[in-house]
């Protein structure tokens, strides 16, 4: 048997040395002599197990008893293999077959602001202005309560559009209808909501604190910059209209804003500053799918907007080692994502245990295939989602079907990427939209070495904010 | 394991794993050839397990050297398991002290 060294991506953080194991996404500190044995195995590629240590230990000049034992825990780790078995995933388990327990409802396919690029045609989905009646509504409610597990002791709704916020009578009778629901089943019901802000009120305002509900109020950029992003119909400015109206939910510290990334609003560093400035608890910033030339990133952009990330991130960390939470999503995430070890099959949860409810009763593999009829998955009308179709879809759009990821160190972190992006781009959901990936591993390398700069100067801030168990209190 | 520090909850799971080593210790393959296993055991009967009189049996005499632990390194490896019925899981495994 030969060992081999398994994947791994070496990252050195302020003179200590690490190493990413890909297939289980684990991450460890290694000594000098350590590094200095995962590279003299590569070197010797052909040496069978047996003679190892003595080889290593003459390549690197350390004594061979050592080099016995670190070879043994290296095999237990997994970071040396059986060359046969190299790159054998371990990836986390999918709730698979299990009931829905997210739903987003569109509950106005209509808009009054007039984004040049939304992927929604400024919220008509190719269809035309509608706004979900409450009976279809509360139809939406009783299925995700009649098909959710027994053990799911959460539900979740989202409303969402086009501008949800254009039929509040149905967000607000619907979040009285499923509270009384999960009352009833013995459950808990959380409600979230993606809004332009440009309709919120003080009741509006008053009802979403009340229904402690997660706001993401969508915002690009400060002042004129966001007003050319986000113009009314008239092509009048919405910022300041904005900020006014969620002033009181600012205030309440209960506002995340969500930044959509173009050529026009590159600046994400003072995007987020201003916005964190303004109040919002947290600030995610994602990069536009337009498949418009007038908007979409090319490979000079995505290099600006990474210099601006690690900007921010540099900011995050300073934070931490100080104790405080910066409210950069974007890092907060990925920094999740390293801490448990993410390693995953898809790369969200869409059509397994998420789907988006349209106004006519179709369900969809998430918010942004609705209107594409190809990707419903079932309907109201037929009692629910088309089982053979959605474990068909899931099968599909598994990661191990994708070729294009097979050799990306970051695959079980990105998992093949945005099932919507890729269907923009290529056609089809299964395959990966290249532009993203070397922008994507810069990101999530930028991420580990975060990390591993945050253990070494406050340990404890990866406890207290970013393992499972912290909830916001804001 | 001093030289290489699992950092994030995944290496830490699975570092916590290698630690509870099986070295010269198969016992779940030697356990999967005795019926009827202790769990078929009643309150009338509280300490059925045939393992426990098998392995004492073949501690000594057992020819096949995975079914019995190192007993020079881990002489007192038994003495985790007090009570076959509650303490049972301890006789798979032997920890890692080294």
């Amino acid at each position: 048997m030969t060992l081999v060294k398994d994947e791994l991506v070496p990252v050195v953080q302020a003179g200590a040395e690490y190493v990413f194991h890909v297939p289980t996404s684990s991450f460890y500190e290694l000594d000098a002599t350590t590094r200095d044995v995962l590279e003299a195995v590569e070197r010797l590629d052909s040496v069978p197990d047996s003679q190892l240590s003595a080889a290593v230990s003459g390549s690197t000049g350390a004594d061979e008893t050592e080099v016995t034992e670190i070879l043994s825990d290296l095999v237990k780790l997994r970071l040396l293999v059986p060359r046969d078995t190299k790159g054998s995933a371990d990836t986390d388990p999918t709730p698979r077959g299990t009931g829905v327990r997210n739903l987003t409802l569109h509950v106005a396919h209509n808009c009054n602001l007039n984004c040049g690029y939304c992927y929604a045609e400024a919220g008509l989905y190719k269809g035309k202005a509608t706004l979900m009646s409450v009976e279809r509504a509360r139809e939406y409610v009783d299925w995700l309560f009649d098909q959710a597990d027994p053990d799911a002791r959460e539900l979740g709704v989202t409303f969402f559009g086009g501008e949800p916020l254009l039929n509040f009578p149905v967000v607000e009778t619907t979040v009285r209808y499923a509270q009384e629901r999960a009352q009833r089943d013995g459950k808990r019901v959380r409600f979230g909501i993606t809004t332009n802000g440009t309709l919120i009120t003080p009741v509006i305002s008053d009802f979403l604190r009340d229904i402690r509900a997660t706001v993401t109020i969508s915002v690009d950029a400060k002042g004129k910059t966001n007003d050319r992003l986000r113009p009314y119909h008239s092509g009048r400015g919405s910022y300041d209209i904005v900020m006014d109206k969620i002033q009181p939910l600012l205030e309440s510290g209960m506002c995340a804003a969500r930044v959509t990334v173009t050529k026009v609003n590159l600046n994400v560093v003072e995007t987020v500053e201003t916005l964190l400035e303004a109040g919002f608890t947290e600030v995610g910033c994602s990069p536009v799918d337009a498949k418009n030339p007038a908007y979409d990133l090319d490979g000079k952009d995505y290099a600006e907007l990474l210099e601006g990330f690690r900007v921010l991130v540099a900011r995050y960390v300073d934070e931490a080692a100080e104790g405080r939470r910066y409210g950069f999503s974007n890092i907060g995430n990925i920094l999740k994502a390293v801490h448990n070890g993410h390693n995953k099959e898809y790369p969200c949860g869409a059509g397994i245990q998420m789907v988006a409810g349209a106004p006519n009763g179709n369900m969809s593999l998430c918010h942004r295939f609705v209107g594409e009829d190809e990707y419903v998955l079932g309907s109201l009308e037929a009692g629910g989602l088309d089982e053979a179709k959605r474990k068909q879809m899931l099968d599909e759009l598994a990661l191990k079907e994708r070729s294009d990821c097979s050799k990306c160190w970051a695959r079980y972190i990105c998992s093949g990427g945005c099932h919507h992006v890729n269907f923009l781009f290529n056609g089809d959901p299964q395959k990966t939209y290249l532009t993203h990936c070397d922008w994507l591993r810069a990101w999530y390398r930028t991420g580990l070495e975060a990390y591993a700069e945050i253990l070494q100067r406050n340990p404890a801030f990866i406890n207290q904010f970013i393992d499972p168990g912290w909830v916001c209190r804001n | 394991m001093s030289r290489i520090k699992p950092i994030n909850t995944k290496a830490q799971k699975i570092a916590e794993t290698v630690h509870r080593d099986v070295r010269g210790y198969a016992f779940s393959d030697c356990c999967a050839s005795f019926a009827p296993g202790w769990e078929v055991g009643t309150g009338d009967n509280p300490d059925p397990c045939p393992w426990k009189h098998d392995l004492q049996l073949c501690w000594v005499t057992c020819y096949w050297m995975g079914q019995v632990p190192d007993t020079n390194s881990y002489g007192s490896w038994l003495d985790t398991c007090n009570n076959i019925n509650d303490d049972w899981r301890n006789l798979c495994t032997i920890p890692d002290n080294g």
